[in-house]
């Protein structure tokens, strides 16, 4: 019994300074978190690729190597028939993007202000909405012929949604603290509008605008795979169809690059314009 | 500016159940260029009062008059919020400088203007910041000095230091009393702690629980300029007791009449 006693009252427990190296993310962790360090893993899996298809794990009928389709690739940039492609659907899916995003920034914006234009859009929306906008493709083939329009009218849908809900959550979500202190300041509806409502609403506008982005790529890569007859999307069908499988796989890649690079485009410019809202939105 | 309260009413409308009254016939006077200090019960109305008189909305009967020569250029009030109500996006100059802002002061002169307010708080260093840069005390002193940009003959002050820890509110009480001391306004100053009201105003209203009204207005003894050292001086404590046992009663009975109403 005494002796327990005795030994924990030997114990010593020393709350110190840290020691070196365990304070914060170490400097690997920093080199692989930036954007170049998250392209390794993506380049490891390609090397393994690389590997397994050399040495016959992988089967090329499905899954080429990658050097082939890099050479795929660079056969059809030399062929001319990529970077027009490519110019096309880049149209299509600006054209669209903003056919459908600034009047969803305008109609979220009307039904966060004035309570009437919500109660009439509002259920409007809620039907829409859950609809895969992919499913009205036939609807937009009919009423708008083959060819690109129906196309950037599918992206143009589909990117509608996102924009306007989010541009009338953050209308609705203003600070009425800050509301009431520009009115004691002797703001005007108007200045109360343009210099506190607006502005705080941005970080969520751009969320949804960022969505809407996402989507309308994916828009107009269904409707190319569905019923293009040119733009990067329908040339990747094609590719399928024939079975000329490393050439899939390249422009494959290239949908991927244009995905990466409109994803990098708006977080850059979500980081640098809204940068104090501490992390509230995404 | 003198503000005179006369016979104010004002309740809220619940929907499916009675209207909160929150105050009724409540009447005072501020007289120009003094510090009132006013305390009362959790709940009570303090804000609503404060609500009225910055014209965020109005009374539904009485009115509230202001009076006396208009000396300065602004709004006739500004409020300091407890929470700062500082807009996260613009700097501290541009939060500073929004009343001129909004009265069409060209850019240069505002910032001009609302730099000499930075200095008047001692935070010019930070003018470029934004507030979630600052702390809860820096914060605050931006609150008043964007107050005293907007040139406004009255202050309304809503707790605006509740939130900021004792060390630096005592800072900040003294802040407060020397620019109220250079630049005279009209102050009314909501708190919760009664050795603050002691220690700022020239008058503390001490107000019952809904619907709210004066059942205290007393005069504060103490020679300007004050600092801190008043809380030694035996009429302090003796002061202290009185407003703590006006405020226990109105206090308890606010939560009687809440208890009554819970279970009838
Ligand atoms: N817009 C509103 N609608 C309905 N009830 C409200 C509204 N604003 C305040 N109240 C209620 O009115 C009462 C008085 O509120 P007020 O904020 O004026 O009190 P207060 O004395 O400032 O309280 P506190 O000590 O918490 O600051 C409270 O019971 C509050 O819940
Ligand atoms: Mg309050």
């Amino acid at each position: 019994m005494s002796t327990t006693i005795s030994e924990k009252h030997d114990e010593t427990v020393v709350y110190g300074p840290r020691k070196r190296g365990d304070t914060g993310p170490s400097r690997a962790f920093r080199v692989m978190a930036s954007p170049f360090g998250s392209l390794v893993p993506v380049f490891t899996i390609l090397v393994l690729w690389q590997l397994g298809s050399e040495a016959g794990w992988i089967d090329p009928t499905f899954f080429p190597a990658p050097l082939d389709c890099l050479a795929a690739l660079r056969d059809l940039a030399s062929e001319g028939d990529l970077a027009s492609s490519i110019w096309i659907t880049v149209q299509r899916i600006l054209t669209g993007f903003a056919l459908g995003v600034v009047p969803a920034i305008v109609v979220g914006i009307a039904m966060g202000l004035v309570p009437w234009v919500k109660v009439i859009i509002d259920p409007v929306i809620a039907i829409l909405y859950p609809i895969p906008a992919v499913a009205m493709l036939p609807l937009l083939l009919v009423i708008f012929g083959t060819g690109g329009t129906p196309i950037i009218v599918l992206a143009g849908i589909i990117s509608f949604f996102p924009s306007a809900v989010n541009a009338m959550a953050g209308v609705q979500q203003n600070d009425q603290r800050l509301v009431q202190m520009a009115r004691n300041m002797g703001a005007s509806r108007t200045q109360i509008l343009w210099k506190i409502v607006l502005p705080g609403a941005l970080p969520s506008i751009f969320a949804g605008i960022r969505l809407s982005a996402g989507l309308a790529l994916l828009g107009v890569i269904a409707g190319e795979f569905l019923a293009g007859s040119d733009g990067i999307g329908s040339l990747t069908w094609q590719y399928w169809q024939v079975y000329q499988i490393s050439n899939m796989y390249a422009t494959l890649a290239v949908i991927a690059a244009m995905g990466f690079g409109l994803t990098t485009v708006t977080l850059r410019v979500q980081r640098r314009f809204f940068n104090w809202t501490e992390g509230t939105t995404r | 500016m003198r503000v005179e309260i006369d016979q104010i009413s004002k309740s809220y409308r619940i929907p499916d159940a009675e209207p909160l009254r929150v105050v009724e016939g409540l009447s005072a006077t501020i007289e120009e260029g003094e510090f009132v200090c006013i305390i009362g019960p959790s709940g009570c109305g303090k804000s609503t009062l404060l609500g009225m008189l910055g014209g965020l909305h109005p009374p539904d009967s009485g009115a509230v008059r202001f009076s006396g020569r208009r000396t300065a250029s602004g709004e006739m009030t500004s409020i300091v919020w407890q929470d700062y109500a500082l807009i996260p996006w613009r700097s501290i100059v541009d939060n500073v400088a929004i009343a001129l802002e909004l009265r069409g002061v060209p850019k240069r002169e505002r910032r001009d203007i609302a730099m000499e307010h930075l200095k008047t708080m001692g935070i010019e260093a930070f003018a470029k910041s934004r507030p979630q840069q600052l702390s809860g005390g820096m914060r605050q002193r931006a609150g008043i000095a964007r107050a005293l940009a907007s040139d406004p003959e009255v202050l309304l002050m809503d707790e605006p230091f509740a939130a900021v820890d004792a060390q630096t509110r005592t800072l900040l009480q003294e802040e407060l009393l020397s620019v109220w001391e250079r630049h005279q306004k009209t102050v009314l100053f909501i708190t919760h702690g009664i050795e603050e009201a002691l220690l700022l105003a020239d008058r503390v209203l001490v107000l019952s629980g809904r619907p709210t009204r004066v059942v205290e207005d007393l005069t504060v003894p103490f020679a300007r300029p004050r600092t801190a050292d008043v809380v030694q001086d035996p009429r302090f404590a003796e002061l202290k007791t009185h407003l703590w046992e006006r405020l226990r009663d109105a206090t308890l009975a606010a939560e009687w009449a809440e208890a009554k109403e819970v279970s009838a």
